[in-house]
Formats: structure tokens, sequence, C-alpha cells
């Protein structure tokens, strides 16, 4: 059913008055305040004294459950869904409002179920995020400089290595997927709209929502778990761990909900003439995210409800002494969170592999192959999860099974490898910034795997559990792999998102510190691994103290070559050379519409005819991708709320 | 922008996509069955891939009440004098989210494929108060079940997944009565995927509910059990 609706009136409210992200905010805030210090102070009626005798656990996950409520409704996203249990159906107007058609920055700010926004709306909080989860890594590494606990006590130190690592996993969790996988996914087949555009907000609230909740754990004495929270550690820790549950709860519901999105869209929305083969690496790979995501989350959000039981309720689904098990803890948080690592990474190779053919002038090299490898690691992944619980005590027997299943990873990945470098073979490559980082993907990810072998190698892995060489393997493969893949996407797509190109100098000035930061700081740290200094310690012996200034000094040149991307990101996003709409001369779809891109992304749905990838055919010059009709307005006046 | 990104007269890109919509709608006016539109397609499969992740969140806890029972930690899964609470709450509170699954069912197949729309909305008004019928039996049930919360493995596990299958229940409810008040008001008659793509989660509801009473009233204490 299509229902295209004319351009929004004005609104005669400011939209600080309407609902917006900062009432959103303040929503939660009243919500768990309410309930918190409300009803759960002492005397009041959820206590002891007040007559309902609730934990103080349970008060304070309630006033979480509360605050999220809270946020939702000063958001206004529970508006529609209650409007239509009671039968009412949006005017025209209000539904162009909410695609934001016609609106200016302050749809960025508010609900909007616009792809397009939510895309740079994921972006903005991936950033913003990743320099807080980045400042708190600063604060670990300036206390690490002396094996004196100096600049905080451990506690407040455990806490900063939770902050960070949780930040960190639920940002990269969509680092890819969000920003790009949502503003670029329906350009990229055709489609004129994501399947569920407000499902598609949600899931982007709701990652912002549990991204803000984490930090709220230092008003209740930290949380001292790490980013694993295992449990039955995790039933004693501080009312801090609280803010650890629902955040990961809200990250595992976000990331579900997305996928299904995603995966609705891809499967359903593809425009005519886009067969399997005709989409880009980058639908392939976040397809195969979205699977995982979409199985694996709701596991994650299972046992951290678990959790809370234990917490609240004092159950002992993971207490031994009640008849429960911490290893149905370490079982059931790994099945999740090893598909996790591919949720993060397999999206990243699909980006990489994009954006190399366009810079190479080459066609993907074994296309078919890599996709397929993609798949073949989203599968294996589910079978490796027990590589995390060698030292743990579990069934010896099972060891040998999941260190070759786990080392079986290694094909699918070698085979995008060596797609990869099969592409750059020969090829007269542009080093634009956009490439650089897709290049330094390479030697990061090899070292990532190469550490991951040893890892996997029960007897290697028995000596170097739980030390700094575990540690720098997984930013090897995370950040190494993930974050460069995401610079790579911004300086590549910023054109297309903005109508803007990114500093080509600053590019560079960011390159080669980050990249020599990163590498000085994990190899650095591989060896203090090496050396037996274990993760998650103030201290350390002294005789690594000169390891330990060494990684630091790379750590914060890391930390310092975020500076000149943040400047190059304010200062490009508004002043910087109007791109061409076509900067790069990619054949994908994304750019054969206008930038910036109409509310309708086509004014027709195109009709696809060739490849992404038919780069340097000499003789044998293909066409354009699609056929499409332009567009003839870029602000656009009418919105196809269906099709 | 003027200027076909193809090199194409700028209207051909148009023309082709006339000429598909076209035939399109030839192909579904001239077949028998009724040809579903995207937003129909899409509800159903957004559906469809809801349940299969709430599949995947159920499994976590039929899966600790399998791994709790087997490992039987301390001799704790199912101490000395720990029962089930009432039967008859278990039997109620399933059977009605059953009856619920069945008179949706019911409402569904009259209003939807005989057209008979007072038959939609009595039957979906009836599993909605089946359903908070259930909710009610369930929080009695979790009010006062007999046991104290400490009691070993599986009361761990009994609190844990009805509370949550619980929750659920709420959510479903609220969602049921607001169904049938559209029904009321006559809005499925033009399309009634979002009846038939709500009762495939009902029906996955059911089941769930139906395997959380095995998985707690009867197994664990079938004399081999536990």
């Amino acid at each position: 059913m299509a229902v295209a609706v004319a351009a929004a009136t004005p609104r005669s409210r400011s939209w600080l008055l309407r609902p917006n992200v900062f009432t959103a905010i303040l929503g939660a805030i009243i919500g768990f305040v309410l309930v918190q210090w409300g009803l759960g102070h002492d005397g009041g009626l959820l206590t002891q004294s007040g007559g309902l005798g609730w934990e103080i656990d349970q008060i304070n996950l309630a006033a979480y459950g509360v605050g999220v409520l809270g946020f939702f409704i000063g958001l206004g996203y529970l508006n529609h869904p209650i409007k239509w249990l009671f039968g009412y159906h949006p005017r025209a107007d209000e539904q162009a409002d909410a695609y934001g058609v016609g609106a200016g920055t302050e749809k960025y700010f508010r609900l909007c179920l616009d792809h397009k926004v939510i895309g740079i709306q994921y972006l903005v909080v991936v950033i913003a995020f990743f320099c807080i989860g980045g400042f708190t890594a600063m604060l670990i590494r300036t206390e690490l400089l002396t094996p004196n606990v100096r600049l905080v006590d451990p506690e407040v130190y455990l806490s900063l290595v939770t902050e960070h690592s949780v930040t960190m996993l639920i940002m990269a969790s969509s680092i890819i997927i969000g920003p790009f996988g949502n503003y670029f996914v329906p350009l990229m087949i055709g489609a004129k709209r994501m399947a569920f555009p407000r499902v598609e907000a949600l899931s982007f609230w709701t990652f912002l929502l549990a991204l803000l909740t984490l930090p709220t754990m230092f008003f209740f004495g930290g949380d001292q778990g790490g980013w694993t929270g295992y449990a039955p550690l995790a039933d004693q820790l501080h009312l801090g761990h609280n803010a650890y549950i629902t955040a990961w709860a809200l990250a595992g519901f976000s990331m579900t909900v997305s996928a299904i999105n995603i995966l609705a869209t891809v499967l359903l929305m593809r425009a005519p003439g886009m067969t399997w083969t005709r989409l880009t690496t980058t639908v392939w790979a976040v397809i195969v995210g979205s699977i995982l995501a979409w199985l694996a989350a709701p596991i994650m959000v299972a046992v951290q409800l678990m959790v809370a039981f234990d917490r609240a309720f004092l159950t002992g689904l993971f207490v031994p002494v009640q008849g429960g098990s911490a290893f149905l803890y370490e079982n059931v948080f790994w099945t999740f969170g090893h598909p996790e690592v591919y949720i993060l990474a397999v999206p990243a190779f699909g980006i990489i592999l994009d954006i190399l053919p366009v810079f190479a002038r080459k066609p993907v090299y074994t296309y078919k192959a890599a996709v397929v490898a993609m798949f073949g690691i989203g599968l294996l992944s589910w079978f490796v999860w027990q590589h995390h619980l060698f030292v743990s005590g579990l069934t010896p027997g099972l060891r040998p099974f999941f260190m070759f299943s786990t080392e079986m990873i290694s094909f699918p990945t070698g085979i995008i490898f060596l797609a990869g470098l099969g592409t750059l073979f020969g090829a007269r490559i542009r080093f634009t910034s956009a490439m650089l980082f897709a290049l330094a993907f390479f030697p990061n990810f090899l070292l990532g795997g190469f550490s991951g072998i040893f890892v996997s190698d029960v007897p290697a892995d028995v000596q170097l559990h739980g030390s700094y060489f575990v540690q720098a393997h997984f930013h090897f493969v995370l950040m190494g792999g993930t974050l460069f893949a995401f610079f790579a996407a911004v300086f590549y797509w910023f054109p297309k998102m903005t109508g803007r190109k990114l500093n080509e100098t600053l590019g560079q000035i960011q390159f080669w510190p980050m990249f020599i930061g990163f590498n000085g700081t994990f190899l650095t740290l591989a060896i203090v691994g090496m050396a037996g200094m274990s993760r998650r310690y103030a201290t350390y012996e002294p005789s690594l103290q000169t390891l330990n200034v060494i990684a630091t000094l790379f750590a914060f040149l890391l930390g310092l070559s975020i500076i000149p991307f943040l400047i190059n990101l304010v200062v490009s996003w508004q002043w910087g050379e109007r791109a061409a709409e076509n900067p790069w001369f990619s054949r994908s779809m994304e750019w054969l519409t206008v930038t910036p891109v109409p509310p309708d992304n086509f004014e027709e749905i195109p009709l696809v005819v060739a490849g992404p990838y038919q780069y340097g055919m000499g003789q044998r010059q293909v066409g354009p991708m699609a056929i499409v009709k332009p567009s003839e307005s870029a602000s656009g006046g009418a919105v196809t709320a269906g099709s | 922008m003027s200027t076909d990104a193809t090199g194409l007269p700028s209207d051909v890109g148009g023309a082709i996509n006339t000429g598909l919509n076209a035939a399109a709608s030839s192909v579904a006016s001239a077949g028998a069955r009724h040809v579903r539109s995207l937003d129909e397609r899409l509800t159903l499969i957004g559906v469809r891939a809801t349940y299969v992740s709430f599949s995947f969140f159920f499994a976590c806890f039929f899966f600790a009440i399998v791994y709790l029972q087997l490992v039987n930690e301390n001799g704790l899964w199912l101490p000395k004098g720990i029962d089930h609470p009432a039967s008859a709450l278990g039997v109620i509170e399933t059977a009605a989210v059953l009856l619920a699954g069945l008179a949706y069912f019911w409402g569904q197949w009259g209003g939807l494929y005989q057209r008979n729309f007072a038959r939609l909305s009595l039957g979906l008004w009836a599993a909605a108060i089946l359903c908070l019928i259930s909710v009610i039996t369930h929080i009695i049930e979790l009010h006062s079940p007999g046991f104290s919360l400490q009691g070993g493995g599986y009361v761990s596990c009994f609190v844990a997944l009805e509370g949550t299958l619980t929750a659920l229940l709420v959510v479903v409810t609220v969602i049921l009565f607001g169904v049938a008040n559209r029904a009321r008001l006559g809005l499925f008659a033009e399309s009634g995927v979002a009846i038939e793509a709500f009762g495939e989660f009902v029906g996955w509801m059911s089941a769930i509910a139906l395997m959380t009473f095995l998985a707690l009233y009867v197994q664990p204490f079938f004399p081999s059990g536990g």
C-alpha cells in the first residue's frame, strides 16, 4: 500500500518544547529518581519500613526499568503505538513530520524515522562514546605508568576498566551496522526506505540509552566485574553492577531489533535486477552481522536477566551453594560473546572489500568466495565459545574440539584476507585517507589473527590466559580491524552523508599517529603479557615498568590522533570542500542518487543492470550499475511510506 | 541534478519502472490467489523474525533447567521438601494461554477468511481476557509459590522462567486488548495481516507456555526426574 504524503506543515511550537533527546533524558532521570530516592529511600513505600519490603537491588533495578520507560515517554516514542492501539491513524502531515520532511537540524535531536537521519545520529553517538571509552583508556594507561597505585584506588581502577570495555563493546557492536548499515543498505539495494522505520529508530534510541546508562554505575559504587561480569562475582558486586545489567540488556535489545529491520529490508526490498550476486560486500557483511546479532543478542539479554533475578530476588542460578553453577553463566555468556566478536568484525570485512576496489580500480577478487567465507565465519562462531573456558576447569575432553573449531576460523578469514590482497595485486592504488585506513586493516588484523592462533591453542592458552597478551590479541582484532574500517568508511562515505569531503591532509595527520600509536601500544602489551603481567590489576611487577611506560606513551599518541579527526569532522562538515556527487568514481548504487539524498532516496525504484565491482574492464566497458530516474528535488516534498 | 547518471535519456528509468509496475499489477489481478503487498510481507517476516529471536532468548532459560538438573550442584537441584506451587495454578495459567491461542485463531478464521468481523472481535476480546486471567494466575503463583527463593536450582529456574514469561504475557495482553479494540472499530476490514502476524506470535507464545508448564510442573517431578 503506497501512502504518499505531502510536505510537513511547519509546527507552531518550538522544537525544544516537543519531545526530543533532552526531554527523553529528563524523563529517564525523573523516572529513576522517583523510584530510587522517592519510593526507595529509608521509610519509602518500597522499603522494609514502608511496607513492601523490597531488597535494595530490587529497588535499584526497578528504578532503572522506570528510567527506561521515562526515557521513551520523554522521547515521545510511545505516542504512536498507544494511538495505534486506540485505533488512531496518523495524519499525512504527522507522517511527514515523523520522517523529518522539511525539518532542519532539529530532526537529529528527536525521534525521526528517516534512515539517513538515524544513520547520522548513530555516527555522532558512536564517535562521542568512542571518545569517552578512549578517555577511560587513557586514565587506565596513566595509572599503569607506575607499578604502584597513584591515580585512582583499585576499585575505581576496575570500574574504569568496566566502563572502558563495556562502552567500547556496546559502541563497537553498532559501529558499522549503526551508521553505515542504516544509512547505506537501503541505498545500496535500491530501496526507498527501511522495512520498519520505527523499529530502526527504536534500535538507535535504545543503543543511546544503553551507553548513557552505563556510567551511572559510578553513583552506586562502580562495577568491578569487567566486561564479562562473571557470576557468582556478579551476584556480589555493588549496586553499580545493575547499570551494567541494564546497559547490556538494552544493547542486546537494540542489536536484535536493528538486525530484524535490516534483514527484512534486504530480503524483501531489493530493487528489480538486484540479484544476490549484485549486492555489495558491505550489504553481505551487514547481513551476516545481523544474522548473528538477531540470534545471539537475545542470549545476552537472557543471561543478564538471570543475573538480575539472582541479585534482586536472591535466587541462585549461578550460586553453587544454592544449586546453581558459575559454568552456566560462562557457557551462556560466551554463546553470545563469541558471535559478538564477529558481529563487530564481519561488517568491517565488508567495508574493506567495498572500499579496496574503488581505489584499486579492480573488481573484488573472488567475490563469491569472500561472501561464502563471511557466512563460514558466522557459522563457525557458534561452535567456539568454550575456548574462553580452557582454564576454567570445565571438562578437559571438550578442549580438542573447541581448539580445532577455533583454528578452523582461520580458513574463512584467510579467504577474505586473500580476496583483499588479490584485489590489490597489480593495481594502481589511489592512496586517499579512506584507502590508507582500509590498507591498515591488513597488518592490524593479521597480528590479531596470528596472536589468536596462540590463544586458541590449549597449551599456549593455559600460559597466556588472563594476561596482557590476550588483551593485545583482541585489541588487534577488534580495534585494529573494526575501528580502522570505521574510519575508512567515514572518509569514504562522508561526502554522500554531508555533501562535503573530509580534509585529506588532516586525514593523513590522523592516520599515521593512529597507526603507529595503535601498533606500538598493543605490540608492547603483547610482550608485557608474555612476560606474565595479568589484566585488570592496578599494580604490577616493577621490572615491567619500562615496557608499561612505552605502551602508555604509544597509547597517548593513539589518543592524541583522534584530535585531528574531531577537528576535521567539525570543520569539514561546516566549511569543507563541496563534494561531487560521486567523488571517488564508485560504481555502487548509493552514489547514483543525488546529494543530499532526498527523503525518498530515489524518485523511482532503480532497475539494476550490472554488478558493483566491474572496474577496469577495458574494451568490455560495462555501463553503470543501475538505471535511475534522477530526483528533481534534493530537499524533497514527499515521502513514500509504503511501496 | 538533472543529468541521468546512466547517460541514457532521463525518462528511461521511469519508463522501465512504470512498465514493471504495470506488469506486476496485471500478474496480481490475473492470478487466482491474493498477492500480498510488500508491507504485508514485511509485517509477516518481521513478526516471524521476532519470535525466532525470542526463541533463542527463552532457550537460555530451558537450557538452564537442563544444565542445572544434569549438574545437580551439591545435590541442590531439587532438595527434599521442595515442590512446585499448587498444580491447579499451573494448569489454569497454561490452559488460559492455550485457550487464548484457540480463541484468537477462531476469531481470526472467522474474521479474515469468512469476513465475519463480529466473530473476529469476539475472538480477540476472549483471547485478551484469557491472557489477563493467565497473568493474574502467574502473579498469584509467583507471590506465594510455597517455597523459599533460595531453595535450590529448581526454585531459581522456576522464578526466572515464570517471571520472564509473566512479563511477556503482560505485554502481549496489553497488545491483545489494543488489537481487539481496533477490531471493534472495524480497522482490519481492509487488511488483516496484522491479525495474522500477531496470531502467529500468540501461537508461538502458547507453545512456550506449554513448554514452561512441562519443564517446571511435570518433568522435574517424574519419578526419574531430579
